[in-house]
């Protein structure tokens, strides 16, 4: 089982007719306290602009077949920069749900000159409703009379269709919290699962059986059930760290699925199945096991490609491959079930991304090649609870191929994947294969590292300057991101940048192999002349070897870490740089060899040896762990600030014929 | 046949990953309605010119979009695709920093993966409402321009009035009846490329702006007759809004009872405002030219920047000081042309006359001092309403010498490398911006990350720091303490050491590309360093670098390096005299900063005595 996951089964019997009493009275909206103002600063964190004195939510079904979510929260405003949250609000999707203005009510507290509580109440021209796009209506609130030490709060409820969309509830939040609380009303009828993820320690979690009523006072069916109740105290805020999956990742939340309905009048149904008969159900579904089929569309488009008989199943499975990545325009919307049919896309040429895998799908298994869909959560999507067989919960198709015992994942979500690589965002542990009967889950492990290498020969010249050539080689990940950023940019413009810690180029020839080919090494080579490549200091020259390596600064700036480093890939360099000294120079010192080491998941090191007045310079860095954890940060960070050092050595010369 | 349909891709191509005509046809119905009717015709050469493809159609309150038709054909002609309603998106484009306001866009693209292709799209704009006539931009960054015109149809007794900047266009006049057709064309317009600390957008793109004398929005009639006409129509809008509660003058008056010169006044006034409002911007209908009447602002203690300068304004003249609103195009690199009459403002400020320097406030700002309007306020044309009309006039903005970066430092160096270092360094002007922000705007988490990521070593230990901004003039300064482990780097008995500490410039400008922009500066400035370096007993100095100095006419660069004994004092010295280089010396500035990058990369030789 995962480390940051628990199961709860929450399966809801018949009460004994109790009236839910969840709450004290204190946090009833508006029940202000003076106490509540004292509240100055929490020892949880001295950042804080804003505290959240209470967080509120409650969730019970109506006479409707509605689930209503009441969200009610307090917060304080600590100082000058926590005045930008006086602004706040919420959304719902208007396809399936509704808040209606008049549930929806805010207002500010401060103390008075006499001491007393004043509240101010946001008026309508405070409460602003946008529909933002037919997915997503927007409701902001501005409250008045805020400054610092003011008290804001606000009350809003969304009636969601059905039972499904059971609402999340996020514990943590980009603020602490002192107080999370969050109540469940569910009938008999219905079996939830639910799901915690995250840090946050549970203070609570009770469960009573109800008849009527919740802590709003909105008197619920008459069939009973049982209340369940959360309560958390003193929630951390939630702050963001540079390479990481998603930061939801590690949100403390409470999640819920609907697992089985139970009517009277109707036997009881499983609404949550396993994994087993959700690829059963999956693959007899219109819109995506149905796809999985030929055509006439699928014969033409794979004729079209001119696939020799004589060809091997590998290299008919790369050709339509390259094809398919090549081709199509992709919408840029990423998800589970194909927007078109294969049929469409090949005449309309347009699809998301499961489309184009469905017909990458369709065109090797029409070649007669082993190949099955596999469903994954990107990396920015989130991790996946397998706790729960929902394929909601993936966002992308990559497609499995099969020759022989081994196997291929290909990811065309652009003509810079190579085949047998996924893209980074896919690099999300672990996927679904959706095929019967077999394996589900299985690794998104990258099948190469990202590996650069590159080879530099530097024939220094008695006024200075320096003819260099140079190779680097930009394999499997590596290719993948130089091919992006060479997408956006002139050549001319990226290879300045590639060399941008070469001094004073001049008569530069260069060119760029493979840039059309992603299944070969992207390779930038060239050959150059550095007006400056040594640096006259008194009677001693210096010269940088270090001209090739491109990290500048260390992306790891703060001094503790939180959560785990995630690359997502393991990280290969190695750099060779020959340099050629002339013989009226005499080398006075070399820089000193280093080496660090994070255990054995990554290394630097940097080496310099003399061979009559020819130096090479080795630098090699290895990261052998696609995610480290938060214990090695420190030596990660320190490894990280060698390789930039790196740019501060120096070989010393001295003239001899002078 | 079929090579005969195929596209003939001209000279013009160049480096266009696509080619487009475009005809923009206004038809004025009166001052506040027209129909603004688009024809564009897109051939998309690669995949890099699929965006030109798409379309985006801002509408908002004012603007009912209208019949959009779109059809893309292959090389041969045929239909791949034509548009559908469901491929539309209509969304809300509130963005930036405000709350909500009017503005919606619809979006649609139209892609295929076989170039080149072609795709035809038109659609009309309704206007309900008009504070001017829609401008024309014909230029684009990767696209060509075969053909594109702009018409105006007008009734031949509306007078017009129109301005260009970047292209010398003349329109063509047509009398039709009882109308006059005003057209604009260009051809055979290459890319306009982007450089590299180029000038921004608006200074290389083509644009035309055209004003009709009337114009009415919302019931509200105005005139463009000349900026004063424009700022009685916004004095009107705003008239009879100032007024404040009794109980709020009262505060105010007591609040500058003790005061003794009208500087004071206003300096307390607006550190009142300061503390006790904060901006939101809320932009619905006529509210996106209209102050919120102050009373409102007042109890709701906040508002957008007509509403808090309305609310500052409010407040001086309570007490007797004059004040008038300032219409400004905030951002950086954009301003409002001066030639005709027109309005494209986005924002206010507040002008108040003084006996002496009259001042600027930027009255949504809740940490700037009294009078300093930040950078994207600078040098703009900007509209002062005057009861009796409105005049146009250049906001004030900082010379190099108040543009400055001072920093003071003491390095005391061990026998291993290792550094013990303090700095001071104190910001002006547009320099301490940043400063001023991580200061006032970061919790101490944030500003401990926005401190580190100012210093550029690659390996050090933060001590301590101190943050401080001046309340009453644009100055701030940070106080570091660092430890550097291995500074100096050993080879040998040597260690080697950039006595350029904080202010390295790694990267040299190659001649790679011809340059075909002048480069820009977003302000000319002034940096000095004087750092003290304490050597270890051990060593001593083998090798100093030479002094450098470069003096040009757009720049000054100098260092040197004083031998004091145990000391080594390092001083360097930039001053960036303009803010613009022109291409036909790119050359000497490259040369320039190439020698300061060198000189900020030189490394100083102690050695074991």
């Amino acid at each position: 089982m995962n480390r940051f996951v628990f199961i709860t089964w929450m399966c809801f019997f018949a009460g004994a007719g109790h009236v839910a009493q969840a709450q004290s009275d204190r946090f009833l909206f508006g029940r202000v306290s003076a106490e509540d103002f004292s509240v100055r600063e929490t020892p949880l964190d001295e950042n804080a602009n804003v505290l959240i004195l209470m967080n509120y939510g409650e969730v019970y079904l109506n006479n409707n077949s509605e689930l209503v979510y009441v969200v009610q929260t307090r917060m304080r405003i600590l100082n000058e920069n926590g005045l930008i949250e006086a602004n706040q609000g919420y959304g719902f999707n208007p396809k399936y749900s509704r808040s209606r203005r008049q549930f929806v009510d805010a207002h500010t507290l401060n103390i008075d000159d006499n001491g007393r509580i004043k509240k101010t109440r946001v008026g309508r021209n405070g409460i602003f409703i946008e529909n933002v796009n037919e997915d997503h209506t927007s409701v902001r609130i501005a409250f008045p009379d805020v400054k610092v030490g003011s008290i804001i709060e606000f009350i809003y409820s969304i009636n969601i269709d059905g039972y499904f969309r059971f609402p999340t509830w996020d514990i943590q939040r980009d603020y602490p919290i002192l107080h999370s609380e969050f109540i469940t009303f569910i009938p008999n009828n219905l079996v939830y699962m639910m799901v915690s993820n995250g840090f946050a320690t549970m203070e609570k979690q009770e469960q009573f059986p109800y008849r009527h009523a919740s802590r709003m006072g909105i008197y619920l069916p008459d069939e009973g059930g049982t209340m369940t109740h959360f309560i958390s105290k003193n929630v951390p805020a939630l702050y963001e760290e540079p390479f990481i999956t998603t930061m939801s990742d590690y949100r403390a939340a409470l999640q819920f699925q609907l697992n089985a309905t139970n009517h009277y009048y109707s036997s009881n149904r499983e609404v949550l199945s396993n994994w087993k008969d959700l690829t059963t159900e999956l693959l007899k579904n219109k819109f995506f096991g149905e796809r999985i089929r030929t055509s006439p569309e699928v014969v033409q488009e794979l004729a079209s490609i001119g696939l020799a008989d004589t060809a091997s199943a590998l290299d008919k499975a790369k050709a339509i491959y390259s094809h398919v990545a090549m081709s199509f325009n992709r919408t840029g919307h990423f998800d589970y079930f194909p927007d078109v049919s294969t049929s469409d896309l090949l005449k309309t040429r347009s699809g998301n991304n499961a489309a184009i895998a469905f017909g990458l799908l369709n065109m090797l298994q029409q070649a007669g090649l082993d190949a099955h869909p596999v469903l994954l959560s990107q990396r920015q999507h989130g991790r996946v609870v397998w706790e729960y067989p929902l394929v909601s919960q993936f966002n992308h198709m990559v497609v499995q191929l099969s020759i022989g015992s081994q196997t291929w994942l290909l990811d065309p979500v652009s003509e810079e994947v190579p085949f047998g690589l996924l893209s980074f965002p896919s690099l999300n542990k672990e996927g679904y294969l959706v095929k019967e009967p077999g394996i589900i889950r299985i690794p998104l492990n990258p099948r190469q590292k990202s590996r650069e290498d590159v080879a530099a020969n530097i024939v220094l010249r008695l006024d200075g300057s320096a003819a260099i050539d140079f190779e680097i080689r930009s394999s499997s990940h590596a290719g993948m991101v130089e091919r992006e950023t060479l997408s956006s940019t002139t050549f001319e413009a990226y290879s300045d940048f590639v060399l941008r810690h070469i001094p004073q180029i001049e008569d530069i020839s260069r060119e760029l192999v493979n840039v059309d080919n992603p299944n070969e090494p992207l390779i930038h080579k060239g050959t150059l002349v550095s007006k400056n490549m040594l640096d006259p200091t008194g009677e001693l020259f210096l010269m940088r070897p270090s001209i090739l390596l491109r990290w500048d600064d260390n992306p790891l700036v703060s001094p503790t870490r939180t959560y785990p480093v995630n690359f997502g890939v393991e990280i290969e360099q190695n750099i060779l740089i020959k340099i050629d000294i002339p013989s009226e120079f005499t080398i006075e010192s070399l820089p000193d060899t280093k080496q660090t080491r994070v255990g054995q998941d990554a290394y630097f090191q940097s080496s310099f040896v003399a061979q009559g007045n020819m130096v090479h310079a080795t630098y090699r860095y290895r990261i052998q762990k696609s995610e480290m954890s938060r214990g090695d940060y420190s030596a990660l960070r320190a490894l990280i600030s060698d390789m930039v050092d790196i740019h501060s050595q120096a070989i010393v010369l001295r003239r001899t014929d002078s | 046949m079929i090579l005969l349909l195929l596209f003939q891709l001209s000279l013009l191509a160049g480096d266009a990953d696509a080619i487009i005509r475009e005809s923009r046809h206004f038809t004025f119905i009166d001052a506040a309605r027209g129909r603004l009717t688009v024809k564009e015709h897109v051939k998309v050469l690669n995949k890099e010119g699929r965006d030109y493809g798409h379309s985006v159609i801002y509408y908002n309150k004012f603007i009912r979009v209208r019949n959009i038709k779109s059809t893309l054909t292959d090389a041969s002609g045929k239909v791949v695709s034509t548009l559908r309603s469901r491929d539309i998106t209509d969304q809300s484009a509130t963005g930036g920093s405000n709350l909500i306001d009017d503005s919606r866009v619809k979006y649609f693209e139209m892609s295929h993966d076989v170039y080149p292709y072609v795709v035809e799209t038109e659609y009309q704009l309704d206007f309900s409402g008009m504070l001017g006539l829609p401008s024309w931009t014909p230029g684009y960054s990767r696209a060509a321009i075969e053909q594109a015109s702009y018409t105006i149809d007008v009734p031949s007794t509306v007078p017009i009035q129109f301005a260009h900047r970047n292209i010398d266009i003349e329109p063509t006049e047509v009398k039709m009846g009882n109308r006059t057709i005003y057209t604009w064309e260009v051809r055979d317009m290459p890319v306009l490329k982007r450089e590299s600390s180029g000038p921004p957008w608006a200074e290389v793109a083509p644009y035309l702006v055209v004003s009709a004398r009337d114009f009415r929005i919302s019931g509200k009639q105005g005139s463009l007759e000349s900026w004063s006409s424009l700022g009685l129509w916004i004095n009107e809008l705003w008239k009879g809004r100032d007024a404040l509660p009794q109980a709020e003058i009262d505060k105010v008056k007591a609040l500058i009872a003790d005061a003794s010169t009208q500087s004071e006044k206003v300096r307390r006034i607006y550190s009142y405002l300061q503390k006790n409002t904060r901006y939101v911007s809320i932009q619905l209908g006529i509210g996106g030219w209209q102050t919120e009447e102050a009373k409102h602002t007042v109890s709701t203690k906040y508002g957008d920047c007509k509403a808090l300068t309305n609310y500052m304004m409010a407040m001086l003249r309570a007490v007797g000081i004059e004040a008038y609103p300032a219409l400004i195009n905030l951002g950086n690199g954009v301003d409002v042309m001066a030639d005709i009459p027109n309005n494209r403002f986005n924002h206010v400020v507040l002008f108040v006359p003084m006996d002496g320097d009259s001042l600027f406030l930027e009255c949504t700002s809740k940490d700037y001092p009294m009078g300093y309007l930040g950078l994207e306020n600078a040098g703009k044309n900007s509209l002062i309403v005057y009861p009796t009309g409105g005049q146009l006039v250049k906001s004030p903005t900082l010379r190099r010498e108040e543009n400055q970066q001072y920093r003071t430092g003491t390095i005391s160096l061990d026998v291993n490398g290792n550094a013990s270092a303090s700095f001071n360094t104190l910001y002006t002007g547009y320099q301490h911006d940043d400063v001023r922000s991580i200061d006032t705007r970061l919790t101490p988490r944030e500003k401990d990350q926005a401190v580190r990521r100012r210093i550029a070593v690659p390996r050090f230990d933060l001590n301590g720091f101190v943050l401080r901004s001046s309340p009453d003039s644009a100055k701030a300064t940070l106080d570091l303490e660092l430890t550097l482990p291995t500074y100096a780097n050993k080879a040998g008995n040597r260690l080697i050491f950039q006595p350029n500490v904080l202010e390295q410039r790694r990267f040299t400008l190659n001649s790679t590309v011809e340059r075909t922009q002048p480069v820009r500066f977003l302000y000319t400035y002034l940096d000095r360093d004087e750092l003290r370096f304490k050597l270890p007993a051990s060593h001593k100095i083998e090798s100093l670098p030479a002094p450098v100095e470069v003096d040009m006419p757009f720049a000054t660069f100098r260092a040197e390096y004083v031998d004091d004994g145990d000391v080594i004092i390092y001083r360097r010295y930039l001053e960036i005299k303009e803010d613009a280089i022109p291409v036909e010396s790119y050359e000497d500035y490259r040369q320039f900063v190439n020698t300061m990058v060198q000189s900020d990369q030189s490394r100083v030789v102690l050695i074991m005595k």
